[in-house]
C-alpha cells in the first residue's frame, strides 16, 4: 500500500498577506514495508508534508496516492484511509479526553464493524505493546499519568486501530531514553510484522539505527534522499545546513580526521564499536 | 579564592528543600518522597531522571506553582511555607518550559518580554531598559518589534528565556527547554544556558539528556520521587548501571568505553565527552 506524492506543492494562507509556501513540487513515494525518517529544521515543511499524506491537508497543486488512488478525488472513500493510515501527531498527549485509559484508547475503534471483543483485544493489546498492564490502567483515568506515560497512552490509541501504515510527528521528542529506546523497539517490531512506518525526528542517532531510508527537506523542498548510511555520510553537507548526523556519524569523523580508516557510512552504534575493536590497537 | 577563606565565607544555599513530601493523587501515591537537596549559590545544577520520576514536581516546588505539604523548603534564602513570601520567590526564580510554543502572552517580542516586570510592579519607565538587557543576555538584541510566532524554535525558546530574565531573578529553572527543538535550535539555548551561567546565575537544569548534562556543576538523579545520587557528572555517568538504575542511558562514549572493555580493550580512564574518547583512542 504505497503512499506517492507527486508533485504536491502547499501554500498556507493563500490570496493573503499572510501566504507562506510550505511545500514546493514535491514528488515522493513510501513504498509497502519501508521506514523512512524525515529530518530537517523547524519550518522547512515537514509536519506540512505528513499531514497531506494522511490526507489532513488538500494540496494546493499536486497528487497523493494511496494504493493507485487519488485521495483527494471526490469519490475516494475517506474512512478507508482512516482507517489505513494512523497518525501520531507532536505532543500526542493533549489529545487524551476520556475519562478512563480503556475508553480513551476505544476510541478510534467506535466506528469500525468489530465485535465487543475484538475491540476490547486491540485496546489491550496496544496497551499491552506501550508497556502498560491492562487490568491496572483500563479504568485509571488518562491525566493521572505522567507526561511520558501520557504519550505512549496516547500512541496506544493510535496503534488499536491497527493501521498499515504509521506516520509519527516527533513521537520521541521528550520521552526518557529508556521509554525512547523501548518505543523504538516497538516500531521496529510493527516494521518487521509489515507496518509501513514514516517518523519525523531531529534524532539522528534513532533514524540511523531504525530507518532504512532518510527524506531530508529544506525550505520546502527535497535536499536529501537516499539510504540511511549514504545521506548520513555526507555529514558536512547536513552540519551547513543545521541537520545533526547523530552522535555516532560525529565519532565516526573526529576518528577519521586521526587518521582512523573507518568508513563514513559507520552511523550506528554497533558498526562503530565493531570497527574500533576491529582496528585496535591502531 | 584561597581555600582557607572558602572555608570561611561557604557559598551559601540559594535552595535547600528537606525531607519533601508531594502527592498529587488521593491515593497518596508520592511524587516526590522525602526529597532532600540543595543547590548552592552560582552553581549550574542538572536534575535527571526518568519520565514521571518527580523532577517536574520538584521544579514546580521551586517558583511555589505547588504549595510544600510536607517537609521544609527555602528558595532563595525564602522560607517557601510562608505564604507571605510566595511573590517574592517567584520574582527570584524563573522558570522556562519544554514548549515554547506555550509560552507567549503577546504577538510582539516587546510587549511579550514587558509583561512580567510589569505584573511584579516594574516603573514602566525602567521596562524598555530591561528588556533591552533581557535580549543582549540571549543574543537577540535588535528583536524587539519582531512577531513571535515568526521565530524559529531555538529562538522562541530564547526569547521565553529573556521573558523570564526582565523580572531579574537569581535563580534560572529550565524543565526540558530543549527537547522539542532541532539540534541548532538546541546549541543556541545550551549556549545561553551556559553564558547565563558564567554571569552568575544559580541555573537549575532538568533534563532526560545526559550529554546536556556533562557540563553542570553538579548532577542530581531522581528514580520514583526520591534522591537516588548526587554527584559530579563525571562520578555519576561513568556508571551505567546507576543510570540503567534510574531510566537513564550513558553517554556514548561511556557506552563504548565498557564495551571496549568488554572486548579486552581497556583504555586508561572513562570519558565522557566525545574529545574525550578521541584523544584517548588517537593516543
Amino acid at each position: 500500500m504505497p503512499i506517492e506524492l507527486r508533485e504536491v506543492s502547499y501554500t498556507y494562507a493563500p490570496g493573503t498577506p499572510y501566504a507562506a509556501q510550505a511545500l514546493k513540487k514535491i514528488s515522493l513515494i513510501v513504498r509497502d514495508g519501508e521506514f523512512v525518517g524525515i529530518m530537517g529544521r523547524t519550518g522547512c515543511g515537514k509536519s506540512t508534508l505528513i499531514q497531506l499524506a494522511a490526507g489532513l491537508l488538500t494540496p494546493s497543486a499536486g497528487q497523493v496516492f494511496l494504493d493507485g488512488e487519488d485521495i483527494n478525488e471526490r469519490h475516494f472513500d475517506r474512512n478507508r484511509l482512516r482507517q489505513k493510515v494512523g497518525v501520531v501527531f507532536q505532543f500526542p498527549e493533549i489529545q487524551l479526553f476520556e475519562t478512563t485509559v480503556e475508553k480513551d484508547t476505544a476510541f478510534g475503534l467506535k466506528y469500525l464493524d468489530w465485535s465487543g471483543e475484538k475491540k476490547q483485544a486491540a485496546v489491550r493489546r496496544a496497551l499491552e505493546w506501550m508497556g502498560f498492564d491492562f487490568e491496572a490502567v483500563r479504568n485509571r483515568s488518562p491525566f493521572g499519568f505522567s507526561g511520558g506515560e501520557k504519550r505512549r497512552l496516547a500512541i496506544a490509541g493510535v496503534l488499536a486501530v491497527m493501521p498499515k501504515f504509521l506516520i509519527l510527528d516527533e513521537p520521541t521528542a521528550g520521552l526518557d531514553p529508556l521509554s525512547r529506546e523501548a518505543f523504538l523497539e516497538l516500531l521496529r517490531k510493527l516494521h518487521q510484522g509489515g507496518m509501513t512506518v514514516l517518523m519525523i525526528s531531529h534524532d539522528a542517532d534513532a533514524l540511523a539505527e531504525y530507518a532504512g531510508r532518510i527524506v531530508i527537506l529544506k525550505e520546502g523542498m527535497l535536499f536529501r534522499d537516499g539510504p540511511a548510511a549514504e545521506v548520513f555520510s555526507d555529514q558536512e553537507g547536513l552540519k551547513e545546513n543545521g541537520i545533526s548526523a547523530g552522535q555516532v556519524r560525529e565519532m565516526t569523523e573526529r576518528l577519521r580526521r586521526r587518521g582512523w580508516e573507518i568508513p563514513c557510512g559507520t552511523i550506528r552504534y554497533g558498526q562503530l564499536l565493531e570497527e574500533i575493536a576491529g582496528r585496535w590497537p591502531r | 579564592m584561597s581555600d582557607a577563606i572558602k572555608a570561611e565565607n561557604p557559598v551559601p544555599d540559594i535552595v535547600k528543600a528537606e525531607n519533601l513530601v508531594h502527592s498529587y493523587a488521593e491515593d497518596g501515591r508520592r511524587s516526590l518522597d522525602s526529597l532532600s537537596l540543595s543547590v548552592k549559590q552560582g552553581e549550574f545544577l542538572a536534575i535527571l531522571g526518568h519520565n514521571g520520576s518527580g523532577k517536574t514536581t520538584l521544579a514546580r516546588h521551586l517558583n511555589v506553582l505547588l504549595e510544600v505539604q510536607q517537609g521544609e523548603l527555602t528558595v532563595a534564602f525564602l522560607n517557601a511555607k510562608d505564604p507571605a513570601n510566595v511573590w517574592r520567590i517567584r520574582e527570584k526564580t524563573g522558570m522556562v518550559f519544554q514548549n515554547p510554543e506555550n509560552q507567549f502572552v503577546s504577538f510582539v517580542v516587546e510587549e511579550d518580554l514587558s509583561f512580567g516586570p510589569r505584573n511584579f510592579g516594574v516603573p514602566e519607565a525602567e521596562i524598555p531598559a530591561r528588556v533591552r538587557r533581557a535580549l543582549a543576555a540571549v543574543d537577540m538584541s535588535g528583536y524587539e518589534k519582531r512577531s513571535t510566532h515568526l521565530l524559529s524554535g531555538g529562538q522562541k525558546q530564547r526569547i521565553a528565556i529573556a521573558g523570564v530574565l526582565t523580572v531579574e531573578p537569581d535563580i534560572l529553572i529550565f524543565d526540558e527547554v530543549t527537547s522539542m527543538l532541532d539540534p541548532a535550535g538546541r546549541k543556541e539555548v545550551r549556549d545561553t544556558i551556559a553564558r547565563l551561567h558564567e554571569k552568575g546565575k544559580t541555573v537549575i537544569m532538568i533534563s532526560h539528556d545526559i550529554g546536556e548534562a556533562v557540563g553542570a556543576d553538579r548532577a542530581a538523579i531522581l528514580n520514583s520521587g526520591r534522591l537516588l545520587a548526587v554527584g559530579t557528572p563525571r562520578e555519576l555517568f561513568t556508571d551505567p548501571e546507576l543510570l540503567h538504575r534510574a531510566g537513564l542511558t550513558p553517554p556514548l562514549p561511556v557506552r563504548l568505553y565498557h564495551d571496549l572493555r568488554g572486548r579486552g580493550i581497556r583504555l586508561s580512564y572513562c570519558p565522557i565527552t566525545c574529545g574525550e574518547l578521541e584523544e584517548l583512542l588517537c593516543r
